[in-house]
Protein backbone atom coordinates (compact mmCIF):
# COMPACT_ATOMS: atom_id res chain seq x y z
CA UNK A 1 0.00 0.00 0.00
CA UNK A 2 1.14 3.54 -0.75
CA UNK A 3 1.21 6.05 2.08
CA UNK A 4 1.93 9.77 1.92
CA UNK A 5 4.90 11.04 3.89
CA UNK A 6 4.86 14.74 4.73
CA UNK A 7 7.84 16.37 6.43
CA UNK A 8 6.36 19.70 7.35
CA UNK A 9 7.73 23.00 8.53
CA UNK A 10 7.11 24.48 11.98
CA UNK A 11 3.74 26.17 12.50
CA UNK A 12 1.56 27.47 15.30
CA UNK A 13 -0.63 25.20 17.38
CA UNK A 14 -3.93 26.00 15.72
CA UNK A 15 -2.46 25.33 12.28
CA UNK A 16 -0.84 22.07 13.36
CA UNK A 17 -4.06 20.74 14.84
CA UNK A 18 -6.09 21.95 11.86
CA UNK A 19 -3.73 20.31 9.36
CA UNK A 20 -3.94 16.98 11.24
CA UNK A 21 -7.73 17.22 11.10
CA UNK A 22 -7.76 18.20 7.41
CA UNK A 23 -5.53 15.26 6.49
CA UNK A 24 -7.75 12.90 8.51
CA UNK A 25 -10.76 14.09 6.52
CA UNK A 26 -8.89 13.54 3.26
CA UNK A 27 -7.98 10.01 4.35
CA UNK A 28 -11.70 9.42 4.92
CA UNK A 29 -12.23 10.10 1.22
CA UNK A 30 -9.12 8.58 -0.35
CA UNK A 31 -8.22 5.74 2.03
CA UNK A 32 -4.52 6.60 1.49
CA UNK A 33 -2.74 6.86 4.87
CA UNK A 34 -0.78 10.02 5.64
CA UNK A 35 2.08 10.32 8.08
CA UNK A 36 3.29 13.81 8.88
CA UNK A 37 6.25 15.03 10.93
CA UNK A 38 6.20 18.58 12.17
CA UNK A 39 7.44 21.10 14.73
CA UNK A 40 5.93 24.05 16.60
CA UNK A 41 6.87 27.64 15.85
CA UNK A 42 6.62 28.71 19.50
CA UNK A 43 6.27 26.89 22.83
CA UNK A 44 2.60 25.92 22.97
CA UNK A 45 0.42 24.19 25.50
CA UNK A 46 -2.12 21.75 24.08
CA UNK A 47 -5.01 20.47 26.16
CA UNK A 48 -6.64 17.07 25.76
CA UNK A 49 -10.12 17.10 24.26
CA UNK A 50 -11.88 16.66 27.61
CA UNK A 51 -9.48 18.58 29.85
CA UNK A 52 -10.71 21.63 31.74
CA UNK A 53 -9.28 24.90 30.51
CA UNK A 54 -8.97 26.11 34.08
CA UNK A 55 -6.56 23.30 34.90
CA UNK A 56 -3.81 25.14 33.07
CA UNK A 57 -3.68 27.52 36.04
CA UNK A 58 -2.08 24.68 37.97
CA UNK A 59 0.96 24.70 35.67
CA UNK A 60 2.89 27.88 36.35
CA UNK A 61 5.76 27.39 33.92
CA UNK A 62 3.50 27.42 30.85
CA UNK A 63 1.30 30.38 31.87
CA UNK A 64 2.64 32.63 29.14
CA UNK A 65 2.38 30.04 26.36
CA UNK A 66 -0.42 30.08 23.80
CA UNK A 67 -2.88 27.26 24.26
CA UNK A 68 -4.75 25.06 21.80
CA UNK A 69 -7.26 22.30 22.48
CA UNK A 70 -6.65 19.04 20.62
CA UNK A 71 -9.23 16.76 19.04
CA UNK A 72 -7.57 13.84 20.79
CA UNK A 73 -7.77 12.82 24.40
CA UNK A 74 -5.24 12.51 27.19
CA UNK A 75 -3.32 15.05 29.20
CA UNK A 76 -1.76 18.40 28.37
CA UNK A 77 1.43 18.69 26.36
CA UNK A 78 3.98 21.45 26.27
CA UNK A 79 5.22 21.46 22.69
CA UNK A 80 8.64 23.07 22.47
CA UNK A 81 11.78 21.02 21.90
CA UNK A 82 9.96 18.11 20.37
CA UNK A 83 9.34 16.21 17.18
CA UNK A 84 5.65 15.62 16.54
CA UNK A 85 4.17 13.01 14.26
CA UNK A 86 0.64 12.40 13.10
CA UNK A 87 -0.77 9.41 11.30
CA UNK A 88 -4.19 9.42 9.68
CA UNK A 89 -5.33 5.99 8.57
CA UNK A 90 -8.60 4.31 7.68
CA UNK A 91 -9.67 1.64 10.14
CA UNK A 92 -9.26 -1.83 8.74
CA UNK A 93 -6.15 -0.95 6.73
CA UNK A 94 -3.61 -1.93 9.35
CA UNK A 95 -2.98 -5.21 11.20
CA UNK A 96 -5.64 -5.74 13.86
CA UNK A 97 -3.44 -7.94 15.98
CA UNK A 98 -1.20 -4.97 16.79
CA UNK A 99 -2.32 -1.55 17.98
CA UNK A 100 -1.24 1.57 16.11
CA UNK A 101 0.41 2.68 19.33
CA UNK A 102 2.59 -0.41 19.39
CA UNK A 103 3.43 -0.08 15.70
CA UNK A 104 4.49 3.56 15.95
CA UNK A 105 6.11 3.32 19.36
CA UNK A 106 7.85 0.00 18.74
CA UNK A 107 9.39 1.28 15.51
CA UNK A 108 10.54 4.44 17.29
CA UNK A 109 12.34 2.35 19.92
CA UNK A 110 14.20 0.50 17.15
CA UNK A 111 15.18 3.81 15.56
CA UNK A 112 16.40 5.26 18.84
CA UNK A 113 18.51 2.14 19.37
CA UNK A 114 20.32 3.01 16.13
CA UNK A 115 21.49 6.14 17.93
CA UNK A 116 22.44 4.17 21.02
CA UNK A 117 19.49 5.34 23.05
CA UNK A 118 17.87 2.61 25.09
CA UNK A 119 14.13 3.25 25.06
CA UNK A 120 11.26 0.85 25.47
CA UNK A 121 7.50 0.80 25.90
CA UNK A 122 6.37 1.08 29.47
CA UNK A 123 4.44 -2.16 29.07
CA UNK A 124 2.47 -2.13 32.31
CA UNK A 125 -1.24 -1.44 32.87
CA UNK A 126 -2.35 2.18 33.10
CA UNK A 127 -1.07 3.76 36.30
CA UNK A 128 -4.37 4.93 37.75
CA UNK A 129 -2.62 6.93 40.47
CA UNK A 130 -1.33 9.27 37.75
CA UNK A 131 -4.53 9.47 35.67
CA UNK A 132 -5.40 12.95 36.86
CA UNK A 133 -1.94 14.46 36.28
CA UNK A 134 -2.25 17.61 34.17
CA UNK A 135 0.67 16.83 31.89
CA UNK A 136 0.53 13.82 29.57
CA UNK A 137 4.20 13.15 30.25
CA UNK A 138 3.47 12.63 33.96
CA UNK A 139 0.90 9.91 33.17
CA UNK A 140 1.70 6.31 32.25
CA UNK A 141 -0.11 3.93 29.95
CA UNK A 142 1.21 0.69 28.56
CA UNK A 143 2.34 1.87 25.09
CA UNK A 144 4.21 4.97 26.32
CA UNK A 145 7.89 5.07 25.39
CA UNK A 146 10.24 5.60 28.31
CA UNK A 147 13.95 5.98 28.94
CA UNK A 148 14.38 4.55 32.40
CA UNK A 149 11.27 5.83 34.17
CA UNK A 150 11.05 9.03 32.10
CA UNK A 151 8.38 9.18 29.44
CA UNK A 152 9.74 10.54 26.17
CA UNK A 153 6.90 9.75 23.75
CA UNK A 154 3.19 9.98 24.35
CA UNK A 155 0.47 9.62 21.72
CA UNK A 156 -3.28 10.08 21.56
CA UNK A 157 -6.01 9.20 19.09
CA UNK A 158 -9.21 10.56 17.69
CA UNK A 159 -11.49 8.12 15.87
CA UNK A 160 -14.10 9.55 13.55
CA UNK A 161 -16.06 8.12 10.65
CA UNK A 162 -13.78 5.21 9.95
CA UNK A 163 -10.53 7.15 10.30
CA UNK A 164 -8.05 7.06 13.15
CA UNK A 165 -5.95 10.14 13.72
CA UNK A 166 -3.04 9.37 16.00
CA UNK A 167 -0.53 12.02 16.92
CA UNK A 168 2.34 11.96 19.35
CA UNK A 169 5.16 14.02 20.79
CA UNK A 170 8.76 12.95 21.13
CA UNK A 171 10.44 14.99 23.83
CA UNK A 172 13.84 15.96 22.46
CA UNK A 173 14.97 18.24 25.30
CA UNK A 174 13.69 19.96 28.40
CA UNK A 175 11.77 23.19 27.96
CA UNK A 176 11.83 26.10 30.38
CA UNK A 177 8.04 26.01 30.02
CA UNK A 178 7.90 22.49 31.52
CA UNK A 179 11.17 22.13 33.45
CA UNK A 180 9.95 19.12 35.41
CA UNK A 181 10.21 16.95 32.27
CA UNK A 182 13.45 15.58 30.90
CA UNK A 183 14.02 15.00 27.21
CA UNK A 184 16.32 12.70 25.28
CA UNK A 185 19.14 15.27 25.34
CA UNK A 186 19.19 15.20 29.14
CA UNK A 187 18.54 11.47 29.53
CA UNK A 188 21.04 10.32 26.88
CA UNK A 189 22.45 12.71 24.30
CA UNK A 190 21.13 15.04 21.59
CA UNK A 191 19.60 13.24 18.63
CA UNK A 192 20.38 13.41 14.96
CA UNK A 193 16.77 14.24 14.22
CA UNK A 194 16.96 13.82 10.48
CA UNK A 195 18.50 10.37 10.80
CA UNK A 196 15.90 9.43 13.38
CA UNK A 197 13.00 10.33 11.11
CA UNK A 198 14.61 8.41 8.22
CA UNK A 199 15.10 5.33 10.40
CA UNK A 200 11.60 5.61 11.88
CA UNK A 201 10.02 5.84 8.45
CA UNK A 202 12.06 2.84 7.28
CA UNK A 203 10.97 0.79 10.29
CA UNK A 204 7.34 1.74 9.68
CA UNK A 205 7.61 0.78 6.01
CA UNK A 206 8.69 -2.69 7.02
CA UNK A 207 6.20 -3.26 9.81
CA UNK A 208 3.24 -1.98 7.76
CA UNK A 209 4.46 -3.14 4.35
CA UNK A 210 3.94 0.36 2.98
CA UNK A 211 5.62 2.35 0.23
CA UNK A 212 6.19 5.87 1.53
CA UNK A 213 5.58 8.50 -1.11
CA UNK A 214 7.08 11.92 -0.24
CA UNK A 215 4.29 14.44 -0.36
CA UNK A 216 3.17 17.91 0.65
CA UNK A 217 -0.24 19.19 1.63
CA UNK A 218 -1.81 20.44 -1.60
CA UNK A 219 -3.70 23.70 -2.05
CA UNK A 220 -7.08 22.12 -1.28
CA UNK A 221 -5.76 20.55 1.91
CA UNK A 222 -4.17 23.81 3.01
CA UNK A 223 -7.39 25.69 2.37
CA UNK A 224 -9.31 23.10 4.36
CA UNK A 225 -6.77 23.38 7.21
CA UNK A 226 -7.06 27.17 7.13
CA UNK A 227 -10.81 26.94 7.41
CA UNK A 228 -10.66 24.44 10.30
CA UNK A 229 -8.03 26.62 12.00
CA UNK A 230 -10.24 29.70 11.82
CA UNK A 231 -13.54 27.99 12.62
CA UNK A 232 -12.36 25.75 15.43
CA UNK A 233 -8.84 25.85 16.77
CA UNK A 234 -8.53 29.64 16.98
CA UNK A 235 -11.96 30.02 18.55
CA UNK A 236 -12.17 30.75 22.23
CA UNK A 237 -15.40 28.71 22.43
CA UNK A 238 -13.41 25.68 21.31
CA UNK A 239 -10.36 26.25 23.48
CA UNK A 240 -12.41 26.95 26.59
CA UNK A 241 -15.26 24.58 25.80
CA UNK A 242 -14.72 22.87 29.13
CA UNK A 243 -14.09 25.56 31.67
CA UNK B 1 -31.40 -7.20 27.72
CA UNK B 2 -30.15 -10.22 25.86
CA UNK B 3 -27.42 -9.16 23.39
CA UNK B 4 -28.54 -11.90 21.00
CA UNK B 5 -31.91 -10.21 20.47
CA UNK B 6 -30.54 -6.71 19.81
CA UNK B 7 -29.74 -4.90 16.58
CA UNK B 8 -26.31 -3.42 15.89
CA UNK B 9 -24.72 -0.62 13.86
CA UNK B 10 -21.35 -1.01 12.15
CA UNK B 11 -20.02 1.60 14.57
CA UNK B 12 -20.79 -0.80 17.49
CA UNK B 13 -23.92 0.77 18.96
CA UNK B 14 -26.64 -1.68 19.99
CA UNK B 15 -30.33 -0.91 19.73
CA UNK B 16 -33.46 -2.33 21.33
CA UNK B 17 -36.76 -1.14 19.83
CA UNK B 18 -40.10 -1.34 21.57
CA UNK B 19 -43.53 0.21 21.13
CA UNK B 20 -45.10 2.66 23.51
CA UNK B 21 -48.41 4.49 23.28
CA UNK B 22 -47.07 6.96 20.70
CA UNK B 23 -44.77 4.91 18.51
CA UNK B 24 -41.43 3.15 18.49
CA UNK B 25 -38.73 3.95 21.03
CA UNK B 26 -35.13 2.80 20.53
CA UNK B 27 -32.87 2.25 23.53
CA UNK B 28 -29.21 2.61 22.54
CA UNK B 29 -25.84 1.73 24.05
CA UNK B 30 -22.50 0.39 22.87
CA UNK B 31 -21.55 -3.27 22.68
CA UNK B 32 -19.42 -5.17 25.16
CA UNK B 33 -16.97 -5.78 22.30
CA UNK B 34 -16.57 -2.02 21.76
CA UNK B 35 -16.18 -1.41 25.49
CA UNK B 36 -13.44 -4.03 25.69
CA UNK B 37 -11.68 -2.55 22.65
CA UNK B 38 -11.79 0.93 24.18
CA UNK B 39 -10.18 -0.39 27.38
CA UNK B 40 -10.19 2.04 30.31
CA UNK B 41 -13.00 4.51 29.71
CA UNK B 42 -12.41 7.83 31.44
CA UNK B 43 -15.10 10.18 30.13
CA UNK B 44 -18.40 10.19 28.29
CA UNK B 45 -20.35 13.10 26.92
CA UNK B 46 -24.07 12.52 26.24
CA UNK B 47 -26.59 14.87 24.59
CA UNK B 48 -29.50 16.77 26.10
CA UNK B 49 -33.04 15.43 26.07
CA UNK B 50 -34.92 16.98 23.17
CA UNK B 51 -31.99 16.84 20.73
CA UNK B 52 -32.96 15.70 17.22
CA UNK B 53 -30.58 13.27 15.51
CA UNK B 54 -30.41 11.64 12.11
CA UNK B 55 -29.23 8.10 11.56
CA UNK B 56 -25.43 8.09 11.37
CA UNK B 57 -25.08 11.42 13.16
CA UNK B 58 -22.90 11.83 16.25
CA UNK B 59 -24.87 11.94 19.49
CA UNK B 60 -21.98 11.90 21.96
CA UNK B 61 -18.33 11.15 22.59
CA UNK B 62 -16.43 8.69 24.69
CA UNK B 63 -12.83 8.92 25.87
CA UNK B 64 -10.69 6.01 26.92
CA UNK B 65 -6.99 5.91 27.66
CA UNK B 66 -6.63 4.89 24.02
CA UNK B 67 -8.78 7.36 22.08
CA UNK B 68 -11.63 9.81 21.85
CA UNK B 69 -14.37 8.25 19.71
CA UNK B 70 -17.70 9.52 18.48
CA UNK B 71 -20.97 7.77 19.29
CA UNK B 72 -23.40 7.53 16.38
CA UNK B 73 -27.18 7.38 16.38
CA UNK B 74 -28.26 4.18 14.58
CA UNK B 75 -31.70 5.68 13.83
CA UNK B 76 -33.30 9.11 13.40
CA UNK B 77 -35.59 10.83 15.87
CA UNK B 78 -35.81 12.83 19.06
CA UNK B 79 -33.78 11.94 22.12
CA UNK B 80 -36.41 11.55 24.82
CA UNK B 81 -34.29 10.14 27.64
CA UNK B 82 -30.60 10.15 28.60
CA UNK B 83 -28.88 7.90 31.13
CA UNK B 84 -27.65 10.85 33.16
CA UNK B 85 -26.05 8.68 35.85
CA UNK B 86 -23.69 7.05 33.35
CA UNK B 87 -21.00 9.79 33.14
CA UNK B 88 -20.45 9.53 36.90
CA UNK B 89 -20.59 5.73 36.96
CA UNK B 90 -18.49 4.65 34.00
CA UNK B 91 -17.80 1.23 35.52
CA UNK B 92 -21.42 0.44 34.66
CA UNK B 93 -20.39 0.10 31.02
CA UNK B 94 -18.07 -2.79 31.87
CA UNK B 95 -20.46 -4.36 34.34
CA UNK B 96 -23.70 -4.12 32.40
CA UNK B 97 -23.26 -2.97 28.81
CA UNK B 98 -26.73 -4.06 27.71
CA UNK B 99 -28.88 -3.10 30.69
CA UNK B 100 -27.59 -0.45 33.12
CA UNK B 101 -25.14 0.83 30.49
CA UNK B 102 -27.77 2.16 28.10
CA UNK B 103 -27.06 5.69 26.91
CA UNK B 104 -30.05 7.27 25.20
CA UNK B 105 -33.63 6.59 24.11
CA UNK B 106 -34.79 7.89 20.74
CA UNK B 107 -38.39 8.29 19.63
CA UNK B 108 -37.96 6.98 16.12
CA UNK B 109 -39.07 8.92 13.05
CA UNK B 110 -38.65 6.11 10.53
CA UNK B 111 -39.10 2.47 11.53
CA UNK B 112 -37.72 1.31 8.19
CA UNK B 113 -34.23 2.32 9.40
CA UNK B 114 -34.21 -0.76 11.63
CA UNK B 115 -33.87 -2.94 8.54
CA UNK B 116 -30.45 -1.37 7.84
CA UNK B 117 -29.00 -2.63 11.13
CA UNK B 118 -27.29 -5.97 11.77
CA UNK B 119 -28.61 -8.82 13.84
CA UNK B 120 -26.40 -10.44 16.48
CA UNK B 121 -24.95 -13.06 14.13
CA UNK B 122 -23.98 -10.49 11.50
CA UNK B 123 -22.47 -8.24 14.16
CA UNK B 124 -20.48 -11.11 15.63
CA UNK B 125 -19.11 -11.77 12.16
CA UNK B 126 -18.07 -8.13 11.82
CA UNK B 127 -16.26 -8.28 15.16
CA UNK B 128 -14.35 -11.38 14.11
CA UNK B 129 -13.06 -9.80 10.89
Amino acid sequence: MDARLIRDTAADGAWNMAMDEALARVVGETGVPVIRFYRWSEPTLSLGYFQSYGQRQSHQASQDCPVVRRNSGGGALLHHHELTYSLAIATGTYPREQSLYDILHGSLCQSLANQEICANQWGRPTDTTRESEFLCFRRRTSPDVVVGDWKILGSAQRKRRGVVLQHGSLLLATSACAPELLGIAELAHPLDENALVNDWVDALKHSLNWTMVPSIADTGEREMAQSIRNDRFLKREWTERRA
Amino acid sequence: MNPETLLYAESHEWLHAEDDAVGKVATIGISAFAIEELADIVFINLPDVGTEVNAGQEFGEIESVKAVSDLYAPVSGEIIEVNSSLPDNLETLNQSAYVEGWMIKIRMRDESELAKLMDFAAYQKQCEQ
